[in-house]
């Protein structure tokens, strides 16, 4: 049996990491590293901003209680009922899902160096760049070993001159974030690195300096300004440069230089090199798992009787040359949204460029065939439709044409082009991508 | 009210602003008119161009347009930098300073569509680009690591190209 999985981001690695796993002869074609590489350090399955608008609950309405990971993304299903978790777990418990495919995603990782730290079953406290709180509860190696809630003391580490992050504003709004949760008053503070020369001067290129801090040279040369920020119980949050191949290896070694617990704050862009970590790490799983790579668009999918037969590939390298065709008995499209592609404006109005599928708002309004600023409103932090368009799905993940019916028996979707869910408002992006990638691969090896 | 209004003429006589004003009102009833007569004017592009090629506006090369739009998407996380140092070409390339370069070369220009004067230097100095592209081992590498997916070779060798000088110079 052959697989193709378009897209490759975490959704289309665990399409095809399932589907190798099955047995299946699989081809993965990417354009690029998608939203993946953009990501924050933590795997988002129910994570939330507690003191922003349109997070997941932390308190259960009806007895106030705290809930646990697990029960607010049932929450978030019930608040939300075209929310791809919503079919996801259908017949399935919550917490084992999330828990096999964290364990899943984990395996996949671990000989790159990277885990899946944190729990479905405990609320974590994670801090990010700008100093804002979030209810992460899996993070990856880097962010993940930064909890908050067990830390006696926490240091924000002020790299002079670093591009992308400046702790002072950060340490104010931690202490106010803080306060504002109820977590027990601990010391804050501010704690500067003095950079060595060879260093100093790559503060200005967070990627260049994390590359340096994989070599142990760079390494010694920054020892004794690490040992200067050594004191028992601090928690040291360095911004995310700790080492662009081998995160685990600089945190291990930060620690125990320092001798007290060191993490990284939850990065954004500019300063995205935890899902550039991430998006390595999966290529590092597929090359070993034997999935076949190709470079380059999708251009076309042949459809005939109702199934899914061929991808066309459009290498950007030579537009001009004809595509290259891939047949196939399964598909698996996992082009993401606006970063992927997966969703475009063409000739001004939105559209799925390559099986023509409807898309869907979250309030399950069909969106595809409008101007996108028709579908913006002016409410700031409030929902807009437009960031929450994609593709809907059967039970088995297969995207449904306009009459309702499949598109095509053989193809299943996965990632952030299920629609009717915002990523970035209800922070569940990479757990959709996980869940339905899997599932999505599940499904397509029993074609 | 009335104050406010006299204000408005005062400021109106004082700039010099009553030409503007009837200038305005000319080209506003003449366009009406013409929209009332359905006049079918000549292709405006054409007329635009009649009008404005001597000053060496040009349409510009759709593809260097869509290249550099692209390029606008750069997050500055120098990820192409850091991968296109462990390719170790020499001497070494920064790819990201090209980026930087065409999202910001004649952008509001490209943005409008139109080209301006094609750029002054021959070695690519005045726009940015201190590594010529001939370094440039075209492994992709740099594409494929790019987070906001810029085709970030073809950027460079687009922007190699300009500063080669192989546009057509801009005419007086």
């Amino acid at each position: 049996m052959r697989a193709v999985v378009v897209g490759g981001g975490l959704a289309g690695c665990a399409a095809a990491l399932e589907l190798a796993a099955r047995s299946a002869e699989v081809a993965l074609v990417r354009a690029g590293p998608g939203a993946t590489a953009l990501s924050w350090g933590t795997l988002d399955v129910a994570a939330g901003s507690p003191l922003r608008r349109g997070g997941l609950p932390l308190v259960d309405p009806a007895s106030e209680q705290p809930l646990a990971p697990g029960r607010r993304l049932v929450a978030a299903t019930h608040a939300n009922p075209a929310h791809p978790y919503t079919v996801l777990m259908r017949g399935r418990s919550p917490e084992s899902e999330v828990k096999e495919a964290a364990a899943a995603l984990d395996a996949w990782l671990a000989p790159a160096g990277l885990r899946v730290l944190g729990s479905v079953e405990q609320t974590r406290w994670l801090a990010d760049l700008r100093g804002a709180l979030r209810a992460a509860d899996l993070a990856f190696t880097g962010a993940g070993e930064g909890d908050l809630a067990s830390a006696e003391e926490i240091a924000l580490v002020d790299v002079p001159g670093l591009a992308g992050f400046d702790a002072r504003p950060a340490l104010r709004m931690l202490a106010a974030e803080l306060a504002a949760i109820g977590l027990p008053a601990r010391p804050l503070r501010v704690v500067p690195l003095a950079l060595p020369d060879a260093l100093a001067a790559l503060a200005g290129e967070p990627a260049r300096l994390a590359r340096r801090l994989d070599e142990s040279e760079a390494r010694q040369a920054l020892r004794a300004a690490i040992e200067r920020l050594a004191a028992p119980g601090r928690l040291l949050l360095f911004p995310p440069v700790l080492g662009l191949e081998r995160v685990d290896r600089v945190i291990a070694w930060a620690s125990d230089t320092a001798g007290c617990r060191v993490a990284e704050l939850v990065g954004a862009p500019p300063l995205a090199l935890a899902g550039h970590r991430l998006d390595r790490a999966l290529q590092a799983a597929l090359a070993r798992a034997g999935v076949e790579a190709f470079a380059g668009r999708v251009s076309a999918i042949e459809l005939e009787a109702g199934r899914a037969v061929a991808v066309r590939i459009q290498d950007p390298a030579r537009e001009a040359g004809e595509p290259e065709r891939l047949a196939l008995d399964a598909l698996v499209l996992a082009t993401g949204r606006f970063v992927g592609g997966g969703v475009v404006e063409r000739d001004g109005r939105l559209a799925e460029p390559l099986l023509e599928l409807p898309l869907y708002d979250l309030a399950g309004q069909r969106v595809d065939g409008i101007r996108p600023h028709r579908l913006v409103r002016r409410d700031y932090e409030g929902e807009q439709p437009l960031f929450a368009a994609g593709v809907r799905t059967d039970a088995r993940l297969r995207p449904l044409a306009a009459d309702g019916a499949p598109r095509a028996a053989n193809a299943f979707a996965a990632g952030d082009l299920l629609g009717s869910f915002d990523p970035a408002r209800d922070r569940t992006g990479l757990g959709v991508a996980l869940l339905s990638g899997r599932r999505a691969g599940i499904e397509a090896a029993g074609c | 009210m009335l104050r406010g209004y006299r204000g408005f003429l005062r400021e109106l006589a004082r700039t010099g602003g009553w030409r503007a004003l009837s200038l305005q009102l000319r080209t506003g009833a003449g366009h009406v008119l013409r929209r009332l007569r359905r006049e079918r004017g000549e292709d405006p592009i054409a007329l635009f161009f009649r009008n404005y090629g001597a000053d060496g506006l040009r349409l510009p090369d759709p593809e260097r347009a869509r290249l550099q739009l692209a390029a606008e998407a750069c997050l500055v996380c120098g990820l192409c930098s850091v991968e296109c140092a462990r390719v170790g070409g020499a001497p070494p390339l920064d790819p990201r300073d090209a980026v930087v370069a065409a999202a910001r070369l004649e952008i509001d220009w490209l943005r409008l569509g139109l080209a301006p004067f094609a750029p002054a230097s021959a070695d690519g100095a005045a726009i940015g680009i201190d590594s010529p592209a001939s370094a440039c081992a075209t492994c992709r590498a740099c594409t494929l690591v790019c987070p906001a997916a810029i085709p970030i070779e073809r950027v460079q060798e687009t922007l190699a190209r300009l500063g080669g000088g192989e546009l057509p110079a801009a005419p007086r």
